[in-house]
Order: structure tokens, then C-alpha cells, then sequence
């Protein structure tokens, strides 16, 4: 399909993210499956590798993701993000980028790649692949033999990567990646706005597991060798009890004697127990939050034509609890969506901002949002966005509001339904947290939250942590006010 | 004469990568575009228009001379059509649980929802959102602020600017060589009059294409798409692109900005302009897949920048073709970009004279093939594809087709008649030594740059 070259979109309310960092994990029921085409994940043990299946034939695509999950600390942080890298350079049987990008071409432009991402205090290693259904192949009939190719790439990248002649990952592979890995840290700060949400994190959760970067630390990397690396490798990947999440037109059944019979072919040993409790990772144990009159400010100049703030809020409602559904609502009417307070308010009425948004970190029990604004004009913006949380916790909600976000929330969870990937992200993070809050139950739950209980929910919010990116000198009139970073009316409950 | 434009006057039902495709046409010139997906949740739309950034001169039925008009008109026209006498339909789609949402190109203006639910009365709405234009001079005030934001936060993306610029060296005149957005003075000279010139004058049904895709009845779209489809008075516009110079306007532009890590950006300007219909999706398929060969990640270019470390897995080139522009840009982050510039140069002019073998050819063709099927399970992605090939006077149907019958000889040549080195420019984004970000996930905080206050 061509390309749409460069666009500007109209509005980019909400950052792109994991599902988990958007503070959503619905995932499916059985008995409204049968209308989408499809039931839900059905699980299988595979001598260790617990295998997730969804069969469907509603996509072209087949996907799996091989996902281990870790606990996310300092001590292991970079190695873990270091070691998939390394692992997709190459396999014994295609040694080199080269090779492996040869053999996806044949195979119809499948895809294969490797990711980390941070689900609460978990540190998820992901290697993701996906190819064209047999069916779906000019002049193919419907079987399993792209499914098994890309099986057998995946299982062959975790757990038959190319190794050097004493036998460990390749040294000139870590060294490579390791040179990538620090220039993908490095950049962090080029996008602005990933940038200004990444700092707040660190100095929101300072001294905790969830202020680690995803991609790991600087400081890390000298240490990391193909010794060091490989060491990482067999400890804590190699052997790990990983989940095989597949989405594909194939019944649960034959999926599982494909895998196992690759996995046979590929050499797997099943895990022996002993890396049991790394795969037990939970969901994040933060406590209560910090009792706080105004916020903590933390500015930061940069060069830049444009302000970025990040404005973190705590609550003790988590994912895992009974007020869940309802601060989901309360941050949907605040600033999830482009009807929402935060846009019509700040962007709309105020010609403020281009981008603003509120989202959830549901694991950890936060909020925050974030705009884009004049450097002279981020204290006005502030106040807005203080004066906005203000009235959702006075109940000043229309019904138009409720309704609205309401539908907005149904309409993105059943959207996630006609992305493979989207399925698999929903079902993952809930495997983290352990608990899945379905999706039929989550909307029945959403219809039945009211503006009473939006109102307590946003009595829990309180300013935590302020983060400022802006330029060394404001250029507008009323930033030299000298105005209490603080906007009005927090810390009110 | 409203109820005749609205007449369905031609539909065709064709096969694509199993799903069926209808394409209506109705009297006035609109067509429209139905992808029913079954068991899919989503139902997507979107209307485009063929306006877009490079449209800044005209002539419409009513104008007696050309008009010139401030760059980033397109998109300030698409920011303001969602306000209406009765208020914003933004509010109005988020009611009846649609996402709306609207983007400009170098040479389209799309608006488009998704949703689950009351997808008539979302079509029903975009249809008006398109075609009611409603501008205060105190509502396009507004809309400046909103505007400037948009605009800086780019100015801040060190992507974005390292194209713009490239635009800006590759092309003397062309209006593709503008920011799709303009700058903030440019959009300080927009007014109310002017939008609604802008949009009487681009704003026709057969000027427009709407596409479809989702688990939809197609008879209902039908009758709705009628309602875009009246009141054509069958104006015409006439657009002129200046001569542009074969050579390009500046061999490197270099910029310096707070990033970690030099970019760079090679661009070659196609000398062929003015392709349609077939012969321009051939053109776009053979560069594309002949750039693929030469640079993408199964060549030996690729593995051996990678290995050196000059390149990374953002590294890439595209061929981005319309009737009245085409070039190619390729790049990404680098140590060193006066280095990966004499590679790239060295290897496409090499590439130019040797060609691509068969068999890489082959392998090229049948992964692009399992992505264009693997694109049809994106409602999004193929109402979009629907709409750009449209106005190129095609749809995904043909581009399968030229796809099907491609061969290494077509590469090799359009590989051999793009590549010259006088239609080669740089652009640069050099790192201006003040972001460092050696203190992210570290105990302290980056060099002095951040100050933190203790609680008030």
C-alpha cells in the first residue's frame, strides 16, 4: 500500500504508548466472542512454556510473541534490555541481520522484532513475529506453514542465537548492540514530549523500580561483555518460564503440537523450575502516596520553541481496585480524549496548546498530564489544568461529558479487538498484574459509574510532582510574574 | 440539479486479497469507496479532499487571476472546519461515540472517524463537517494560537525539521519545498474571506473521495455518500506548479538543534513529473522496490553501515511520488554524516549503473506482496491507500496488478533514469551541544541543566 508521506493530524490528544501505560487491560469474555469471530486465549502448558492461543479467522495475519517477564531493578535493568538485541542479530541457522531479513522476505515480508516495555514493576522481554496466513498467500490453501517458519524463527532467536567460538552470544553482536543501546538512551531526549513524561517518571518514583528507564542506564553499559551478557542470557532468558502468546486462524490444539514440535527441533530444555519465581513478577507495590501539600517542581531548560509540561498526581486507586472503573471515567472526562476538559478548556477556549492530555500509569496509581505550550504562557496553563481537576472533584460533569467518554472507552477497547497486536498487549498486562478485568466487564462497569463516584475518585488525586522542559528564557510578559509553579486548588480533597 | 449530482451512476464490485471492494461513482464526479470487513469492530471513514499544501496558487471558476495564497492555508482551512455556527462537531462525533480527526498532506486534506456504534449518523456528520464551512474572524484568531503551538512542536522534532529542510535544498520553487503547516507568520496573513475562497473553490464533490471500510451495509453508504455528491456545480480548478530547475537549489543544508546524535538526510528529485494513473504507480513500485534492493535491510549496504555502526534500525529510504512531485529520502541517525553521505552517494550511483538481479528482485516483490495483504486487515491503512490512490486515478486493485507484473528490468531502470548526482541534497541536523542526557536513569540529574525545587 503507498505510503501516506508527511500529514499533520488535526489533533494528537494522546501519546501512543503500551496499553499497560495507558492504564487500560481489558481483555475479552467468553460469551461475547462468538460475534467478533472469535473466542479468547485458550492456555496450554508446553513443559514449562505456558503457550496463550486465540484462534480466529478474522485476520490475514498470523502472530506470536514469545514474552518473559522479569522483575524490573537496577541491578538488571540494561543487560535485560541489552540481551534481546543481541539475540536478533542472528540464529545458527541465519547468522547475520542479513540472513534473517532474506529469509522474512521469502516468507512474504513476516516480520520479526524484539522489544522491552515496563508493566508496573515488571520488565517484559518481548520477541514479536508475524506473517501472512497460508490461506491468504496467492494460490495457498489454509495450513500452518508460514505459522511454523515464524515459530521456528522465534524459538531459534531465544533459545539458538549465533554464538562465537567459545560458545557464548557473539562478542562483535554486544558490542554492536551495546553502541545501538547507548544511543538509543542517549536519545531519549530528542523527542520532546517522551522526554518530558520519561523525567517526570524518574522524578516521580525516585528510589523505586518504576523510575528505571525501560531501555536501562548509561552507566551500565562498560560493564556489559559478551561475558557479562551471556552470563545474563543463560541466568535469566535462556530457560526462562516464558509465555508464547499466538493470535492466528489455527485451532489451540494443532497450534500447541506445532510449538512443541519445533521447540523439540530447536533443542528446548524445558525450564527446570529454578526460574520459576523470576517469571512471578507482580504487579507494583508502591504504597500509599506521599501525604503533600503542593507539588515537588522540577524545571529543566533546553533550547526549545515550545514549553513541555508533565504534571504527575497520585492516587491510591490502582488497577486491582474496586474504584478502578471509575478513575479510568474520571481521568477519561478529564483529559483521555479530544472532548475531554483538559482540550476543550486548554486547547479549545484558550488557544493554548496543540497537544493535551491526561493518562494513567493504572499499575502504580498515577496520573499525569501533559501539554505543549508557549514558555511564557506554561504558568497560565498550569493554573487551567488545575482549575479543570478542580471541577471534576466538585462534580461540575455534564451528561453530555459522562456519555461521551463513556463511548470513547467502549469504542478503544473494541477497537484493540481488530488488532492482533492490541489482543496480545491486553492479555499480557494482565498476566502481569495478575488479574484480567475483562473487557464485557470493564464496559458494564464503566455504564454504571456515576458522577458520585467520579467525584471521590478525583478527591484521591493529589499534586505530586510537577516536571518542566522549557526554554532558559521566557520570552512572554506573564512568566516573570514569579507565580507559584503550584496550580490552584490541589491538594484540596 | 442537486437531486441529479447525487445519482449513483456507475458501480463496480471488484476482489481484493479476498476481501470485495465497491467503488461507486455519482453524477457530480464524487467517488466512493466501500471495503465491508466482516467480524471487524471498527468501522472506519474518511472524506478526502485534493487540496493540500502545495496548492498555494489557483485559479478558481470565480477568479478572474491566479490567486497566491500564505503557506498552511490547507491545514488552518481543515483546523477550522470542525466549528460550526451551532458549535464544535467535535463534541457531536465524541456523542455519538466516533473519533474524529482530520490531517493535511503536501497534496490532500482528509477528515475521518472510527467508531463502533451509530456509524450512519458519524457518516452523516463527516459528510456535513466537509461540506458547511462556517469562519469568524474572531474563531480563526483562535485558531492561531492553537496553530503556532502545532507549529513549534515540530519546529522542536528534529525528524520533522531535518526533512523540511531537505525540502527546502532539493526544491528552488516548488511549493512542496513549504511546511505543510506554514510558519507563524505565514498563518498570521489567513482570514476568514480566505478560507472560504480556499474552500468554495476545492471543496467539490469531484474534487473529493470518500472510503469506507468496517462491517458496514454498503446500500446505506450509498445513500449518505449522495449527500457529499449534491450541489457539484461542476467548477473547475485550475492549479500551476512554477518551473522547477532540474539541479537542486542547495547541495547540503545544515542545522544545529539540542539532540544527542547527528541526523542526516540524503534526497534525490525525481526529473520525471506529471505521471498518472498506472504509469505513476509503476514509477513508485519499481524506485521503491529498486531502493530496497540497494539499501534495505537484506542488502549488503545495509549489513555493511550497520556493522560499521554508521547506521541503526532507524535508517531507511522512500520514494514519495504524487502527479506533480517525486523524490527520495533517505536516512537516519549517524556518528557521522559526512561519511554515510559519500557511502550512500558511492553505492546508489554504482547501484544506478549495475542494476538489480532477478532473484533479489523476486524476493523484493513477494514480501511487498504479503504487505499489501497484510495491510487489508487495517481499516485505517486501506481507506487512506483508497483515498491517496484515487487522486492518483487508480485504486489498490491496480497497484496489485503493476505489483503482479514488475520485473528486475523496470527497477534497474527507473533506478538508472532517478539517481543522478545533480539531483542529490543533504540535510544535517548536527547536535548543538547543549541536550545531554548522560544523567537519564542516573541517581542525579543531566549537567546542571535542571533545578529542582523543594516543596513549597
Amino acid at each position: 500500500m503507498p505510503a501516506g508521506g508527511p500529514a499533520r493530524p488535526f489533533h494528537a490528544a494522546r501519546e501512543p504508548g503500551r496499553p499497560g501505560e495507558q492504564g487500560m487491560v481489558p481483555a475479552l469474555t467468553e460469551k461475547e466472542a462468538p460475534e467478533a469471530g472469535y473466542g479468547w486465549f485458550e492456555t496450554r502448558e508446553l513443559a514449562g512454556l505456558r503457550l496463550h492461543v486465540l484462534t480466529t479467522r478474522k485476520f490475514k495475519l498470523e502472530t506470536a510473541r514469545v514474552a518473559i517477564r522479569l522483575p524490573l531493578v537496577r541491578e538488571h535493568v540494561t543487560a535485560n534490555a541489552l540481551v534481546p538485541m543481541v539475540l536478533r542479530r542472528g540464529t545458527r541457522r541465519l547468522p547475520t541481520l542479513q540472513a534473517i531479513a532474506r529469509h522474512l522476505e521469502s516468507l512474504y515480508g513476516a516480520r520479526l522484532s524484539v522489544d522491552v516495555g515496563k508493566v508496573g514493576d515488571t520488565h517484559v522481554i518481548e520477541l514479536r513475529g508475524e506473517t501472512v496466513a497460508d490461506a491468504h498467500l496467492p494460490g495457498w490453501r489454509p495450513g500452518t506453514r508460514q505459522l511454523e517458519a515464524l515459530l521456528r524463527l522465534l524459538f531459534e532467536m531465544w533459545l539458538d542465537p549465533a554464538r562465537g567460538p567459545e560458545g557464548r552470544l557473539r562478542d562483535e553482536y554486544v558490542v554492536q548492540e551495546r553502541e545501538i543501546l547507548r544511543r538509543r538512551i542517549e536519545g531519549i531526549i530528542n523527542n520532546k514530549r517522551q522526554y518530558a513524561v520519561h523525567r517526570l517518571m524518574e522524578e516521580m518514583f525516585a528510589g523505586r523500580p518504576f523510575a528505571l528507564h525501560r531501555l536501562g542506564r548509561l552507566e551500565d553499559l562498560p560493564a556489559l561483555d559478551g561475558r557479562a551478557l551471556d552470563e545474563a542470557y543463560r541466568s535469566r532468558i535462556l530457560g526462562a518460564r516464558a509465555d508464547l502468546l499466538v493470535v492466528s486462524s489455527a485451532p489451540a490444539d494443532d497450534v500447541a503440537a506445532l510449538a512443541r514440535r519445533v521447540l523439540d527441533e530447536v533443542g528446548w530444555r524445558p525450564a527446570d523450575g529454578r526460574l520459576d519465581e523470576i517469571a512471578q513478577a507482580g504487579p507494583a507495590q508502591d504504597g500509599a502516596p506521599p501525604e503533600r501539600g503542593d507539588p515537588r517542581v522540577v524545571t529543566e531548560t533546553q533550547p526549545v520553541r515550545q514549553a513541555v509540561l508533565a504534571l504527575g498526581y497520585r492516587t491510591p486507586v490502582r488497577f486491582a481496585s474496586p474504584d478502578y472503573p471509575a478513575l479510568v471515567v474520571c481521568n477519561g472526562v478529564l483529559g483521555g480524549f479530544p472532548h475531554s476538559k483538559l482540550f476543550v478548556h486548554v486547547r479549545e477556549r484558550n488557544s493554548l496548546a496543540y497537544f493535551v492530555y491526561s493518562r494513567l500509569e493504572s499499575s502504580h496509581g498515577a496520573l499525569l498530564v501533559s501539554a505543549g505550550v508557549d514558555p511564557g504562557l506554561k504558568d497560565r496553563a498550569v493554573a487551567i489544568i488545575g482549575e479543570q481537576l478542580e471541577a471534576v472533584r466538585r462534580g461540575e460533569i455534564e451528561p453530555d461529558e459522562m456519555e461521551a467518554t463513556r463511548r470513547a472507552l467502549v469504542r478503544r477497547w473494541r477497537v484493540d479487538e481488530d488488532d492482533p497486536n492490541a489482543l496480545i498487549d491486553h492479555y499480557l498486562v494482565g498476566l502481569v498484574n495478575g488479574r484480567q478485568r475483562p473487557l464485557g466487564e470493564l464496559i458494564d462497569q464503566v455504564a454504571r459509574v456515576g458522577r458520585d463516584e467520579i467525584v471521590a475518585v478525583a478527591r484521591t488525586v493529589r499534586a505530586d510532582t510537577f516536571y518542566f522542559l522549557t526554554a532558559s528564557e521566557p520570552a512572554a510578559p506573564d512568566a516573570s510574574e514569579g507565580q507559584p509553579v503550584a496550580s490552584r486548588g490541589e491538594g484540596a480533597s | 440539479m442537486a437531486q441529479q449530482q447525487a445519482q449513483l451512476v456507475t458501480m463496480e464490485r471488484r476482489e481484493v486479497a479476498g476481501d470485495p471492494l465497491l467503488m461507486g461513482r455519482y453524477a457530480s464526479g464524487l467517488a466512493a469507496y466501500v471495503l465491508p470487513k466482516a467480524h471487524f469492530r471498527q468501522k472506519y471513514a474518511v472524506v478526502a479532499v485534493r487540496y493540500g499544501s502545495v496548492d498555494s496558487r489557483f485559479r478558481g471558476a470565480d477568479h478572474a487571476r491566479p490567486l497566491e495564497v500564505p503557506a498552511g492555508i490547507a491545514h488552518f482551512l481543515e483546523h477550522k472546519m470542525f466549528e460550526k455556527e451551532d458549535g464544535d462537531l467535535f463534541t457531536r462525533f465524541a456523542r455519538l461515540g466516533a473519533s474524529a480527526n482530520a490531517y493535511t498532506s503536501y497534496t490532500a486534506t482528509a477528515y475521518l472517524f472510527s467508531t463502533v456504534e451509530h456509524f450512519e449518523e458519524a457518516l452523516e456528520l463527516l459528510i456535513r463537517l466537509v461540506r458547511e464551512p462556517y469562519f469568524t474572524e474572531a474563531s480563526v484568531r483562535k485558531e492561531q494560537g492553537i496553530i503556532e503551538q502545532e507549529i513549534r512542536m515540530y519546529e522542536d522534532d528534529p525528524g520533522r525539521c531535518l526533512v523540511v529542510n531537505l525540502m527546502q535544498a532539493l526544491y528552488h520553487v516548488h511549493p512542496v519545498r513549504l511546511e505543510i503547516g506554514g510558519t507563524v507568520e505565514s498563518i498570521r496573513q489567513i482570514d476568514a474571506s480566505l478560507l472560504y475562497t480556499c474552500h468554495r473553490t476545492f471543496y467539490h464533490p469531484a474534487n473529493a473521495t470518500l472510503a469506507v471500510a468496517g462491517d458496514v451495509d454498503p446500500q446505506r453508504v450509498w445513500e449518505l455518500a449522495g449527500r457529499l455528491a449534491a450541489d457539484g456545480d461542476g467548477h473547475v480548478v485550475e492549479r500551476w506548479d512554477p518551473e522547477e530547475p532540474e539541479p537542486v537549489r542547495e547541495a547540503r543544508v545544515e542545522t544545529r538543534l539540542p539532540v544527542s546524535r547527528p541526523r542526516l538526510a540524503l534526497g534525490i528529485k525525481d526529473p520525471r513529473r506529471g505521471l498518472q494513473g498506472v504509469d505513476l504507480v509503476r514509477r513508485e513500485l519499481a524506485v521503491n522496490l529498486a531502493l530496497d534492493a540497494v539499501l534495505g535491510r537484506s542488502s549488503d549496504t545495509f549489513q555493511a553501515l550497520y556493522e560499521e555502526g554508521l547506521i541503526d534500525d532507524g535508517f531507511g529510504g522512500r520514494y514519495a511520488c504524487d502527479t506533480r512531485f517525486a523524490h527520495t529520502v533517505i536516512g537516519g541517525e549517524t556518528p557521522d554524516p559526512d561519511r554515510l553521505e559519500r557511502r550512500l552517494k558511492e553505492v546508489l550511483l554504482r547501484a544506478a549503473e549495475r542494476g538489480v538481479d532477478p532473484e533479489t528482485f523476486e524476493r523484493l516483490r513477494r514480501r511487498e506482496v504479503g504487505e499489501f495483504v497484510a495491510a487489508m486487515d487495517n481499516p485505517e491503512m486501506v481507506a487512506n491507500s483508497l483515498a491517496i490512490l484515487h487522486f492518483r486515478g487508480v485504486t489498490v486493485t491496480d497497484y496489485l496488478d503493476v505489483l503482479q507484473r514488475l520485473d528486475h528490468r523496470d527497477a534497474s531502470e527507473a533506478l538508472r533514469d532517478h539517481v543522478a548526482e545533480a539531483r542529490m541534497a543533504v540535510s544535517v541536523v548536527l547536535p548543538d551541544g547543549r541536550a545531554r542526557a548522560d544523567g537519564v536513569g542516573a541517581p542525579g540529574r543531566p549537567g546542571g541543566a535542571a533545578r529542582s525545587d523543594a516543596p513549597r
